[in-house]
């Protein structure tokens, strides 16, 4: 496959819209699994990121060529699903209950995928108990290994406030593994503090 | 017992040093609630690392330009909408600055004069014009004027209805730019 950035994105920085589409056919896995991971549902992510092909076609002039693409739209698509979450407020799912949540599911091998989409169901749940730009952050993070800079570029922060954020993530999303897990927590005697 | 700074040693993304790292060893064998937040943080860890990307539905591109066409469509129309706006908001304010300019710039009386001298005289001249209208109608057979006005009817018909497709045509399809 060729590259876009070198490619097909001077092409549709001219306005070429077939090149436009070639790029959207490169982006789409990153673009959709940043608004899947922020959002949490399939048919939210795909508004959310053909919003983000949508918002970037449009500001394709304020692009700077400078700049990494993928950076780029990835904060055209983390704002969005940024603003998503404060508009709607949507649903937090408890984390006891991401067992439960899992479908059913088929064959070919059952077992394995069983076991992919309680481990999705637990990663959406533990994801769930952050706020959007800290959940932002850990994905641009973990999914995309964007350096601490690239993610302050990303978002729109400093960089001491994204490693902040990566260290509250990182404590909360400890703690709710935790919770989820008592059973691998022995008891605390009586004269031991907290950690936190 | 002091977590700290074990306990952010335990989070921290950059790797330790090699003496921080033996003093967090030496201080997880001694205290369990730092070793639970090690295992619980090394775990979410693993997990996040080995999570893969999502991908969106097949299609997506597909959908895409199916949405794009739709999305220039809305946007055009909005375009459209806007400009009515701002010409119809100009228009209002021009308006309102001519009644302002006009109020300002005059007293109530005078104003109140005016408008009421001119109001009387386009009455007069309206009802001279109607008197020589009715004066050369009388000329004119009755069946010359039935027909003028229908020519007449028909023609704002038709003007009424080509202005009103062109404003339903701007508004579905927009005004193109290029």
């Amino acid at each position: 496959m060729k590259i876009p950035d070198s490619e097909w994105l001077p092409l549709a920085l001219q306005g070429n819209e077939e090149a436009f589409t070639r790029v959207v056919e490169h982006y789409q896995t990153p673009v959709y699994n940043l608004c899947y991971r922020m959002l949490g549902s399939p048919q939210e992510a795909e508004d959310a990121a053909q919003e983000t092909f949508w918002r970037a076609y449009r500001n394709l002039n304020r692009y700077d060529p400078n700049r990494s693409f993928m950076t780029w739209i990835l904060s055209i698509a983390a704002h969005y699903c940024i603003d998503q979450h404060r508009r709607q407020r949507i649903n937090i799912l408890p984390l006891e209950g991401y067992v439960e949540d899992t479908s059913p599911d088929p064959a070919p091998n059952p077992e394995a995928y069983a076991s992919q989409s309680e481990e999705a169901a637990v990663l959406r749940s533990l994801l769930d108990g952050l706020n959007p730009q800290d959940r932002a952050a850990i994905i641009l993070r973990y999914w995309y290994d964007l350096s601490e800079m690239e993610i302050a570029q990303t978002l729109n922060l400093t960089v001491s406030a994204v490693k902040s954020r990566l260290h509250r993530a990182r404590i909360t999303l400890g703690q709710r593994w935790q919770a989820a897990h008592p059973s691998a927590v022995p008891e605390r005697r009586h004269d031991e503090s907290p950690a936190f | 017992m002091n977590h700290q700074p074990f306990n952010e040693w335990i989070y921290q993304d950059a790797p330790l040093t090699e003496q921080d790292e033996q003093e967090l060893k030496a201080h997880l064998k001694t205290c369990p609630v730092c070793q639970d937040n090690d295992k619980a943080w090394q775990d979410v860890n693993g997990m996040l690392k080995s999570a893969p990307m999502m991908p969106a539905a097949p299609g997506f591109v597909n959908r895409w330009q199916a949405s794009l066409a739709d999305r220039r469509q809305k946007e055009l129309r909005r375009q459209v909408w806007m400009g009515f706006l701002i010409l119809s908001g100009a228009f209002l304010l021009t308006l309102a600055l001519i009644i302002l300019f006009i109020v300002l710039n005059h007293s109530p009386v005078s104003l109140f004069t005016q408008v009421f001298e001119s109001l009387t005289g386009a009455w007069l001249v309206f009802l001279e014009a109607k008197a020589s209208i009715t004066h050369w109608l009388q000329t004119i057979p009755p069946l010359l004027i039935g027909a003028g006005l229908l020519v007449f009817a028909s023609w704002c018909t038709v003007l009424v209805l080509a202005w009103n497709l062109v404003f339903r045509i701007s508004s579905r399809k927009g005004i193109p730019t290029k």
